[in-house]
């Protein structure tokens, strides 16, 4: 379970983009929305442990992060990944940034390559394998990022406004690999604007406005409501 | 052929000590930059706007201040190294730094947020990620050298007040064309001059190379 206690995160000292965040997240999938600027990013960077928070505590496991020795830090960070709503890809093809998380986990290159190729295959992006990171469209070089988070084996998958570039097509495709993923037990946290996706997930969505936690509601209810506008 | 013999050991002993100032300057100013970009306060902020107006510090402002360190009568005199190489080294390395800092921040400090977040996110120790952070930066890190060692070879007053200008020992580009001036010799100090736009101007055309192929 990852949780968050009296989180409180700002970039500059007169504004303040997280207010006292108190959030446990233990659901297969959860979903964060709100407008522009709410602090949906910042807060799944915090998540993350991308950034840490001027006050408050955040716990992985049970474990303080921000206050565990670097051994400990590292497995906590390797229980987390996050995916940028605009991914950075690194220098080279898309098998060779897929090979990375398993590289750095001391895979050998023939088996780390296996692997990036049975993923990528699994997914259905196996054509684009061999691609340069500049020869790729944004949803494709997002869905390969996905992939890379995913080999990364980690246990709390962190996205970022993950359709944003997507087609119907690759869309359709990371929702199915999102199930997977739950199936295996992996939880997702995500970060939207898109309610009929928090639906599909079956996900428990957290709403936030002005860096405070506005309300939380079941995907089912969000559903409801969305009904409620669009025939009212 | 005794002219051409010298103008070669001069165009030698320019590049080796130009070189190892610019290798010398990256060695501290690399990490610097790296661990500077990497901090959000203002205080690293102010510190980056000191070194960016330290680029334009006058050049004899640095022999002097390395003369007076460096004579027997300074601080680091028992070093005795006022007059050689190594003291030329030192001063082009310090002469550089603010220059290296500055364009390595600014490289470092774009890519920070893109390759280092993201190479420790997908569970690179800090070590791994630099590696990763190096390897994706690489060819605009080679640029900032480049600016440097330009700047390097460049100037005339470390060289000439620490290096003392001496024939077959300390004698650089910029000091034999002020020397040559002195004397007159204008076709000599023309044909250096010459050399040393070409070598500049060489370095520019890759700086101009590697800096197409950036990667944004």
């Amino acid at each position: 379970m990852i949780e968050l206690r009296d989180v409180w995160f700002s970039y500059t000292k007169d504004k303040n983009v997280l207010k006292g965040i108190n959030l446990k997240i233990n659901n297969n999938v959860t979903i964060i929305m709100g407008p522009n600027g709410a602090g949906k990013t910042t807060l799944l960077k915090i998540i993350s442990c991308l950034y840490k928070p001027d006050k408050g505590e955040v716990l992985i496991d049970g474990l303080n992060f921000w206050k565990a020795n670097s051994k400990d830090k590292l497995s906590l960070r390797r229980k987390l990944v996050y995916v940028h709503e605009n991914p950075v890809l690194f220098k080279g093809t898309v098998v060779s940034n897929v090979m990375y998380p398993l590289l750095i986990r001391g895979y050998s290159r023939e088996n780390a390559k296996k692997e990036a190729l049975e993923l990528l295959n699994r997914m259905g992006i196996d054509h684009i394998a061999f691609r340069q990171r500049d020869e790729l469209s944004a949803g494709e070089a997002q869905l390969v990022a996905f992939a890379r988070a995913i080999i990364s084996g980690a246990k709390y998958i962190i996205l970022d406004e993950p359709i944003s570039s997507l087609d119907l097509e690759h869309r359709k495709r990371l929702e199915f690999n999102l199930k997977d993923l739950v199936r295996e037990g992996r939880k997702i946290i995500i970060a939207t604007h898109d309610r009929l996706f928090a639906f599909k997930l079956k996900a428990r969505v957290i709403e936030i406005d002005q860096g405070q936690l506005s309300r939380e509601f079941s995907s089912e209810e969000l559903i409801t409501e969305l009904d409620n506008i669009i025939f009212s | 052929m005794a002219l051409i013999a010298e103008i070669i050991e001069i165009s030698i002993r320019s590049l080796i000590i130009s070189s190892t100032a610019t290798l010398l300057s990256a060695s501290w100013s690399i990490p610097i930059s790296f661990h500077l970009s990497k901090s959000k306060n203002r205080l690293t902020v102010a510190l980056v706007g000191v070194l960016n107006a330290l680029i334009g510090f006058p050049t004899v402002l640095i022999g002097l201040l390395l003369y007076m360190l460096f004579s027997s009568s300074g601080p680091l005199g028992y070093l005795d190294i006022l007059y050689t190489p190594i003291a030329i080294i030192i001063g082009e390395a310090i002469l550089i730094t603010p220059l290296i800092i500055s364009l390595s921040y600014d490289v470092f400090h774009r890519a920070y947020s893109e390759y280092w977040e993201t190479s420790i996110t997908l569970g690179a120790t800090s070590s791994q990620a630099f590696i990763k952070l190096i390897e994706e930066t690489y060819g605009e890190v080679v640029v900032v050298f480049l600016i440097g060692f330009s700047r390097a070879i460049g100037e005339l007053g470390v060289a000439l007040m620490v290096g003392g200008n001496i024939r077959g020992f300390t004698r650089v580009f910029t000091t034999t064309i002020a020397l040559e001036v002195a004397k007159g010799n204008f076709e000599v100090a023309l044909f250096l001059g010459l050399i040393l736009l070409i070598i500049v101007s060489t370095t520019s055309a890759v700086i101009r190379l590697l800096g197409g192929k950036r990667i944004d």
